[in-house]
């Protein structure tokens, strides 16, 4: 039973994997980074089950907390680059000043 | 498990559900009910009296539960310039699915042992049971925010903004109010809560009011600004922003609004009930003690039957606490002048907040020292 | 019977995180993504773990999300002259992707003959006293942390976005810049 929840897991990693290379709009990266963390996030309750350990569910909670920090901060980041370039692409911000 | 016993437990299950779900929209229904005519009798007028059937009014009761409803269906179903019927749809499952998936959590009897098992009026016992009411009030920002999005409205836009903000910033005074409780009750799980409030505290019954007031009252507050009743109802203000959120949406979709909105009433007034006021617990009394023959007055052909009378008396109970709460929220929606979007805000973070925090430290430190001797005999 | 509806649910997950790759609109992907966090939620359910079920729904669908689309909302106009990836792009990644995904997929231990075996095992059902036992016993060091961080992040983000009242030269500020844009897609 865990090979498949891994497999699924390593799946949602490698799709957002996918989308962080092939997506160009920041907002669609952030998003496919979120999808990257929750694939960890089904492997380490996967294997917290199979080792019927509660570590893997401590991880996860932890992993929330940076996830939620780490969106945070990218926000704060994309909205600065809006303010500055008017865009939201990833190659918005590609000339120095003068 | 035997393929028979899944069957008999998917059954029950199926059956808790059922009557979960029917317990909730049936009192929805009679707090649209509720709101009318209360507020009618606080603001000194009739109400809704127009509407009847067969010659009886019923008190409003055919003007609220069957014109509104049908005048509802036959609305014509209509969006906005520019907007897809799927994404202006979507916020309305938003809106309604997870307040109707909150009762699943919520106990309404002791256990019933029937069929030579013990089954728990829960619909499941979860063991993080509050947690996941609380997230699925969460889940009903995303509503809100999405519905103000896609009406393609400025005004639209402004309700939900500012829904949003006020959403958010509620839930937490509402998680840490919730959090000196379970300093005390000691487990998420919501039955576990009900069953830790009986018995006596210092002469009072041991209620989640009596132990931990503040917290009742912050958590009534929080839970009401949660779900944008007045005097928090800026997102909906009639009188500023047309109707905030609402204002594309007619028809079957404002009635699922609506509808959710009165649900969500009663969740809280459900939760209110099972963490402050003892659940389906009476006051000084154990209700799991009462034996089904009544110490011999009933026949005997009864006593056979070995009727339970402890979930029955405790469903009914616990139906009167939801129900008074409920006409207390709408009670307090028809007295207080709505809040200033400032002074919401200044509210929730500048007082709650850090009563939120007093409470939790003076909580703890009374735990600690043993003032709280509830679970010693 | 447990097998079909992981299938069901495994299927649909990853239909939707494709959704949040592939979708046009940013919006539609941020829905898309919604609703994979809420079938993930569910699949933290069958194993076992109630309590991170709720903190899923909690944080990620609830608060990161709202997050996300508020930002969509108020960012959206910016949206409009996206240029996407080219073919030449789009190609690199798949094949990149799949190789990730290849080379991931070889460490998963499935046994001979058994690939998408789903074989139901005993189930534990971890209770908030274990989860509580664990964090602060083991732990205890690295909930300490995850406190001061999420202090940092909220400090942070209000400082970034501390605005300095400078006098600035004329066509620097927002207003000029979406002018200028305006004139130059004419």
């Amino acid at each position: 039973m865990i090979s498949s929840y891994l497999l699924l897991a390593v799946s949602l990693f490698a799709i957002g994997v996918l989308g962080v290379l092939v997506r160009r709009n920041v907002l669609v990266v952030l998003m496919c980074l979120e999808l990257m963390l929750n694939g960890v996030n089904l492997a380490a309750v996967a294997f917290s089950q199979q080792l019927q350990n509660a570590d893997g569910q401590v991880l996860v909670m932890v992993s929330f907390a940076i996830a939620a920090a780490e969106v945070t901060v990218g926000l704060v980041i994309i909205v600065l680059l809006y303010k500055n370039f008017y865009a939201t692409a990833t190659d918005a911000a590609q000339n120095l000043n003068g | 498990m035997e393929l028979n016993e899944l069957y008999i437990s998917l059954l029950i299950g199926a059956l808790k559900a059922l009557l979960g779900i029917t317990f909730l929209l049936a009192l929805a229904a009679v707090n649209t009910w509720f709101e009318r005519k209360v507020s009618a009798l606080i603001q000194n007028r009739t109400g809704a009296n127009r509407a009847s059937l067969f010659g009886m009014d019923l008190a409003g009761l055919v003007n609220t539960l069957v014109c509104d409803p049908l005048k509802a269906f036959l609305k014509e179903d209509w969006v906005p310039k520019g907007v897809s019927q799927f994404m202006h749809c979507l916020p309305v499952f938003f809106a309604v699915f997870p307040v109707l998936l909150c009762i699943a959590a919520i106990p309404f009897a002791p256990p019933l042992t029937a069929l030579g098992l013990e089954i728990s009026l829960q619909v499941t016992n979860l063991n993080a049971g509050l947690l996941f009411v609380f997230a699925f009030g969460s889940l009903a920002v995303l509503g809100v925010l999405l519905a103000g999005y896609v009406s393609n409205n400025k005004f639209a836009l402004f309700g939900g903004l500012r829904a949003v903000a006020q959403m958010v910033s509620y839930e937490v005074v509402l998680g840490l109010s919730a959090l000196s409780m379970l300093i005390i009750y000691r487990s998420l799980d919501l039955q576990d809560m009900v069953l830790a409030q009986s018995g006596t505290f210092y002469g009072l019954p041991n209620w989640g009011i009596f132990l931990n007031p503040l917290a009742f009252f912050i958590f009534f507050t929080a839970m009401m600004a949660e779900t944008k009743r007045a005097p928090f109802d800026l997102p909906e203000s009639e009188s500023e922003l047309v109707a905030g959120y609402l204002t594309e949406y007619s028809g079957m979709k404002f009635l699922l609004f609506w509808l959710s909105e009165f649900a969500e009433i009663v969740i809280c007034a459900c939760l209110v009930s099972i963490i402050f006021l003892g659940g389906w617990q009476l006051p000084y009394f154990d209700i799991t003690t009462i034996t089904s023959d009544w110490g011999g007055v009933l026949p005997d052909w009864f006593n056979r039957m070995n009727f339970q009378w402890a979930p029955l008396l405790g469903a009914g109970i616990f139906g009167l606490k939801v129900t008074a709460m409920c006409v207390l929220q709408i009670i307090i929606r028809w007295t207080l002048p709505r809040f200033r979007y400032d002074q919401l805000m200044s509210f929730c973070w500048k007082i709650l907040f850090s009563l939120c925090i007093l409470n939790l430290v003076g909580t703890a430190i009374l735990m600690l020292s043993g003032g709280y001797n509830i679970w010693e005999a | 019977m447990g097998s079909l509806v992981f299938y069901i649910l495994a299927f649909l997950t990853v239909l939707s995180a494709g959704a949040v790759v592939c979708l046009p609109k940013v919006i539609h992907s941020a829905i898309a993504l919604i609703i994979c966090f809420c079938l993930l939620a569910i699949h933290y359910l069958f194993l076992g773990s109630e309590f991170i079920a709720a903190l899923q729904i909690l944080i990620y669908a609830g608060a990161i999300m709202v997050l996300l689309v508020v930002s969509i909302v108020l960012m959206g106009s910016a949206f409009e002259n996206q240029q996407e990836a080219g073919l030449l792009a789009k190609v690199i990644g798949v094949i990149l992707a799949s190789a990730l995904l290849f080379v991931l997929s070889l460490a998963v231990p499935v046994g001979k003959g058994q690939f998408l075996n789903f074989e139901e095992q005993a189930t534990i059902l971890f209770s908030v006293v274990d989860i509580g036992q664990a964090l602060f016993e083991k732990y205890f060091l690295a909930f300490e942390l995850v406190g001061v961080l999420l202090l940092l992040v909220t400090v942070g983000a209000v400082m970034l976005l501390q605005e300095k009242k400078l006098p600035l030269p004329e066509g620097s500020g927002l207003r000029a810049k979406r002018q200028e844009h305006a004139k130059e897609a004419k």
